[in-house]
């Protein structure tokens, strides 16, 4: 059984802050903001993992690190059999073709000058894909694939709705004939019956294309309709990860508690399960042991100069918190 | 505007019969008339004939000095935007340096340098005036870098170059070529200041600067000799100003 | 005299552009009676921001009100001179906006601008800060005591909206217009912030008319909606009827693009997109995306009719809404 597509061990992304003079003077501690702080998981070819987490989190800049947007500060990123971490530019480019991303905000994904089929034309041509006599056809096939007519390539981005552009943005991404797509928030920026328009097509693609994907998210409800496994970050962690099912009928984490109680649901008010107050801590200066611990209901005080890690209690789903029970 | 500047330069030998620089004592000082339509200067030349030619300088004097720093400094800049680290220091310290003297200062001292002369003004001006552009690219790369669009072209493997010039520098330039156009104006003012101050062409190049700096002398018994070169420099200004205007809509992308 | 709150009669707001007239509001009804939550719910586009914006009259030109009427407290707010309207707005009716650092004084204290809401003379007193503390911690601050001579951008996001809150109540406001006020925030702080208005609105007796765009936050939080598209009210009815049985395609249609973590049936995405504010004609502006339209629907000026007691719908087929609308669907699924 070929093992997963994607193994992730103990990845760390610190951005570190701008120090003054001063600073340096007097020899203060550098400080930096800890956005990814040692995360770990693996994702089997053809699955879907749901990464979920409020602003802050760490979720973006994970997968931005996944995609060797930013260079990876420790940790390894296991691709099949080679660790993307330690490759320079260089050994990355045949990588980059079996891996893309679908980003968030519509508005900014595409570059307003180009037309939208030179676009596509442009990615299939650095990348040697098909003839200079079939591209045209086959970035006519791209857009027929994600919903738009073929005449729709001659336009330029602005002429499109947020819907189309993400629908473009999508086909630009398959271009390549990725394995693994990797969606930021790609339905974050769109209206509500637009969303379900492009989920529907996420969902569609995924099943034809055989995709492996990691879908990042702030709203549980997506996530849901999308994933197969769901990986919860907190603070540059991960404290929770289940297969979708599991998660949402078991949740164990108080973190994850709180979120599926503060979804303001459409279906029957559910219990109100878990409230917590205050704010998400500053990302700088992180908490001690537990870094959910200042916001905890279940607080003991093991939490706060104890770091969880996490445990397998029950199969497949793993918590990250002292206080959880199987 | 510019297409009546742009034809009155190169058609200046057949619109005039007249020799912009043979002297004709005879007709000294002649107010504009049906055979002088702007008079004659205080060497009998026809003052028309000469704006005529002039224009043809000037015209010339401003697109060739202002080519070269805007495709060096659009790239400069686009280059110092993207990259950023220590080869944005280097073209920003550049920058401020030429940015401490005033520009007019500058291209006097240079050209006082050199010698006076067209090759010394073209030269002057470039090197002074790349600046300008490569700050204003920079700007534009700088914002747009942290679009969406350069992650995920980033993400597509595309170079670092392919970014910068077929993504990035078209993005960035249609604000650059706006303000290429008013720049011109400031290169017709130059030129004639410098040719006012007589740093610039020698005489009896009928350039508009000089013409003007030479009439001034004779203003009150010839005012013609000044003044109509004086409104050809407020007429290319105009002409230029709305050339930009017209530029920045055409330039403008179908959606933006 | 009874006071019959905030009501809103066939409103319609206009803006000329140099493409034509955007009709950003078409013709809205609904009343939100003292002490009342009502939501306002639709997509961009919709009109629920330029219908709270009309009924202060903080439009931006060109965009300005062309009929209907507002009234409050039985007095008609469109036709009000504005040195009147100024003393409404604030003590009558509030504002509460979406994106709390544009709407909060970078450059002062929040203690200062809590307490510059406060009504009374403008000197600052022990008393005032003593209102001011407990109007932050009303709205959830904690140790406001200390976070007086904070300024806006030392908040998160989450504060600066309840520090808005506060400015706002300070004025004890019969009715609030809230303007997606948690849409920018996380989905927990989002929770909180909408525990805590709800618990004012009651506390206060406060009419509240809040807009957004997300179907779950208005079943929680209000007793009636109005899901608003392409300028108009298309369903008016209480909360939990609206949901239990929508009567416009459109309702149905928003219900069934939101994903829910307790199924995972699929959605019912409505195709199309919404229609150009320009020139739209007569007839259903819903219709070219709606599977149960006909040649009817196509055709002249449809009302808000009553399909039900205290149910509105602006469906001239709303009876069938609901039966055929999910085969309808199931069809387009498979």
């Amino acid at each position: 059984m070929p093992g997963p597509l994607l193994s992730v061990r103990n990845l760390v992304k610190h951005f570190p802050l701008p120090r003054s003079p001063l600073d340096v003077l007097r020899r203060a501690a550098p400080e930096a903001v800890h956005a990814v702080d040692g995360v770990s998981f693996d994702i089997a070819r053809g699955r879907t993992l749901g990464l979920v987490g409020e602003s802050g989190c760490g979720k973006s800049t994970l997968g931005r690190c996944l995609l060797r947007l930013y260079r990876p500060d420790e940790g390894e990123v296991w691709f099949e059999s080679v660790d993307l971490a330690r490759l320079d530019e260089h050994g990355l480019l045949p990588y980059r073709s079996r891996m893309q991303v679908v980003l968030q905000d519509p508005y900014s994904s595409l570059d307003p000058r180009q037309s939208v089929g030179s676009a596509l034309l442009e990615v299939l041509t650095v990348h040697r894909i098909g003839t200079p006599a079939d591209r045209w056809e086959r970035v006519a096939r791209l857009l027929a694939q994600v919903g738009l007519r073929p005449a729709d390539a001659r336009k330029h981005p602005g002429e499109f709705s947020g819907g189309q552009r993400q629908r473009i943005g999508i086909a630009r991404a398959l271009a390549v004939g990725p394995e693994l797509l990797v969606a930021d928030e790609p339905v974050s920026a769109l209206d509500v019956s637009i969303q379900a328009q492009i989920l529907d097509l996420l969902l569609d693609l995924r099943a034809s294309l055989g995709l492996t994907m990691i879908f990042i998210s702030h709203d549980l409800r997506v996530v849901r309709y999308l994933s197969d496994e769901v990986a919860v970050m907190y603070l540059g962690k991960i404290v929770e990860n289940a297969p979708a099912a599991e998660l949402f009928a078991r949740p164990r984490h108080p973190y994850t508690l709180a979120l599926l109680s503060a979804i303001p649901e459409v279906g029957e008010t559910p219990k109100a399960m878990v409230e917590i107050q205050g704010e998400p801590s500053s990302a700088v200066h992180v908490p001690s042991g537990c870094r959910f611990h200042p916001r905890c209901p279940w607080k003991v005080e093991r939490c706060t100069h104890e770091v969880p890690q996490l445990r397998e209690l029950a199969p497949g789903h793993w918590v990250a918190c002292h206080e959880a029970t199987a | 505007m510019l297409l009546v500047m742009i034809g009155a330069s190169l058609l200046a030998p057949v619109l005039s019969s007249y020799n912009p620089v043979t002297q004709n004592l005879n007709t000294m000082l002649l107010p504009p008339s049906p055979s002088h339509w702007f008079g004659t200067d205080n060497y009998g030349r026809d003052v028309f004939t000469r704006v005529l030619y002039g224009s043809g300088i000037d015209l010339r004097i401003a697109v060739l000095a202002l080519i070269f720093p805007f495709v060096f400094g659009a790239i400069a800049g686009a280059v110092a935007g993207y990259v950023g680290g220590w080869v944005d220091v280097v073209v920003m310290r550049a920058v401020d340096v030429f940015t401490a003297v005033p520009f007019l200062v500058l291209v006097i001292a240079i050209v006082a340098f050199l010698g006076p002369g067209e090759t010394n003004i073209l030269i002057a001006i470039g090197a002074v005036e790349w600046i300008v552009f490569a700050r204003l690219v920079r700007g534009e790369v700088l914002r747009d870098k942290n679009l969406e669009y350069v992650a995920a072209l980033r993400a597509l493997g595309f170079s670092r170059w392919r970014i910068i010039l077929r993504h990035l520098l078209p993005n960035a330039v249609p604000p650059a070529v706006v303000f290429l156009a008013s720049d011109v104006v400031l290169v017709i003012l130059t030129t004639s200041s410098l040719g006012f101050l007589g740093l610039g062409l020698r005489p009896p190049a009928p350039e508009w600067g000089l013409m003007i700096s030479e009439g001034r002398t004779f203003i009150y018994t010839g005012w013609w000799a000044a003044a109509m070169p004086g409104f050809a420099c407020m007429y290319a200004g105009i002409a230029f100003i709305l050339l930009g205007d017209g530029l920045a809509d055409v330039l403008r992308v179908r959606g933006q | 005299m009874t006071d019959a709150g905030l009501e809103v009669e066939h409103l319609r707001v206009e803006i000329p552009t140099r493409r034509g007239v955007v009709q950003a509001v078409r013709d809205v009804t609904f009343a939100v009676p003292p002490g009342e939550a009502v939501a306002l719910v639709g997509e961009s586009g919709s009109g629920k921001s330029m219908t709270c914006r009309a009924i202060v009259r903080l439009l931006h030109p060109p965009a300005r009100i062309t009929g209907g009427a507002i009234r409050f407290q039985g007095r008609d707010l469109v036709s009000l001179p504005e040195r009147d309207l100024e003393h409404i707005r604030g003590t009558g009716i509030a504002m509460v906006f979406q994106d709390p650092m544009s709407a909060l004084n970078p450059v002062l204290t929040i203690e200062r601008q809590v307490a510059e809401a406060l009504p009374g003379e403008r000197r600052s007193s022990a008393a005032r800060r003593q209102r001011v503390v407990e109007l932050l911690r009303q709205v959830g601050i904690p140790d406001a005591a200390r976070r007086l001579r904070a300024y806006p951008h030392q908040l998160s996001g989450g504060q600066r909206q309840r520090v808005m809150l506060a400015i706002v109540l300070a004025r004890r406001p019969a009715v609030l217009l809230a303007d997606e006020p948690t849409t920018a925030l996380d989905v927990t702080i989002q929770a909180q912030i909408l525990r805590e208005l709800g618990r004012l609105q009651r506390q206060l007796s406060m009419g509240l008319v809040l807009v957004t765009h997300d179907l779950g936050v208005v079943r929680q939080t209000v007793h009636r909606v109005a899901v608003m598209y392409a300028g108009q009210v298309v369903e008016l009815a209480p909360t939990e009827e609206l949901f239990a049985r929508p009567r416009h395609p459109y309702t149905v249609g928003l219900i069934g693009s939101v994903p829910s973590v307790d199924r995972s049936t699929p959605l019912t995405p409505i195709p199309g997109a919404p229609p150009d504010l320009i020139g739209l004609g007569d007839g259903c502006a819903f219709a070219p995306r709606c599977a149960m339209a006909s040649r009817e629907c196509l055709h002249g000026q449809i009302p808000l009719d009553t399909v039900a007691p205290d149910h509105w719908s602006r469906c001239i087929k709303a009876h069938l809404v609901g039966r055929t609308q999910s085969a309808g669907a199931a069809a387009q699924r498979s």
